[in-house]
């Protein structure tokens, strides 16, 4: 699967179609395109997609940015789909102000990624693919 | 569908309010409910949390690196997977403000994130 850099943010930054489901209400929002923030622990979702597929707070949290601020945040379960491919039951953090989903390692380390800044693509390989590229070097 | 009869003095604004705002008056009405009852949860999850972590040292011998679901201090349920125990809890206690917490060193659930903000 490939994925084209949102051009909308300067430099454009790597992007997945995803969709968000919730397996309590059976409801899904999406798709669009989620922002790759490898930075993040965690996956920031908008509430407004949150209150789409009905999801219900479940517990209180912080996040703590790279200078030490901490900001109180709510946090969500939610299903996460990858075109055919799901994470289930991420627990994501409800962001107030932002439109765009952010997707942190807590659903990025379940894939392998490939990205291709100078194509400005992001590639999930397939199965073979994979293997070729974890083949150690001869 | 649930008919409310509301007093004079809040459906007159009201219907100022919906005018101004091209809504109808069930969308502000419907909206202004969904933020009070979101507000109502939040408040409940955060006594519920207070009640975790002064119940933190007695709970992490025994759940350690799970998740929990919390109501009124008692622990409902534990689970290694937190969604499936979301789930799980959802469907047996509906919308119940159940705190489902992981079990870690402290009682936080705290996330880092190294960006500080994206920037258009």
């Amino acid at each position: 699967m490939k994925s084209l850099y949102r051009a909308d943010y300067h430099p454009p930054i790597p992007a997945l179609p995803i969709r968000l489901y919730s397996p309590v209400t059976d409801r899904f929002v999406g798709p669009e395109l989620a922002l790759v923030d490898t930075g993040s622990d965690a996956t920031l979702v908008p509430l407004r997609h949150l209150l789409a597929i009905g999801a219900e707070e479940t517990a209180p949290g912080w996040l703590v940015t790279v200078t030490g601020e901490r900001q109180a945040v709510a946090l969500y379960f939610v299903d996460i789909y990858l075109e055919q491919d799901v994470a289930p039951g991420i627990r994501v953090i409800a962001d107030q102000e932002g439109d765009d989903v952010v997707l942190g390692r807590d659903f990025l380390n379940r894939f392998p990624l490939f990205l291709d800044g100078p194509l400005k693509q992001l590639t999930v390989p397939d199965a073979v693919a994979v293997r070729r590229m974890r083949m150690p070097a001869s | 569908m649930t008919i409310i009869e509301l007093a004079p003095r809040l459906s007159n604004p009201l219907q100022l309010l919906a005018k101004r705002q091209e809504a109808s008056i069930e969308e502000i009405i419907e909206e202004v409910i969904d933020r009070f009852l979101r507000e109502q949860r939040h408040a409940q999850l955060l006594q519920e949390m207070e009640r975790f972590r002064q119940m933190h040292s007695e709970l992490l011998p025994q759940f350690r690196g799970k998740y929990i679901g919390m109501l009124n201090g008692q622990v409902l349920d534990s689970d290694a997977d937190g969604g499936m125990l979301h789930t799980r809890l959802a469907r047996q206690y509906g919308d119940q403000p159940i705190l489902i917490v992981e079990i870690k060193d402290q009682p936080e659930q705290e996330f880092k994130r190294l960006s500080r903000r994206l920037v258009v």
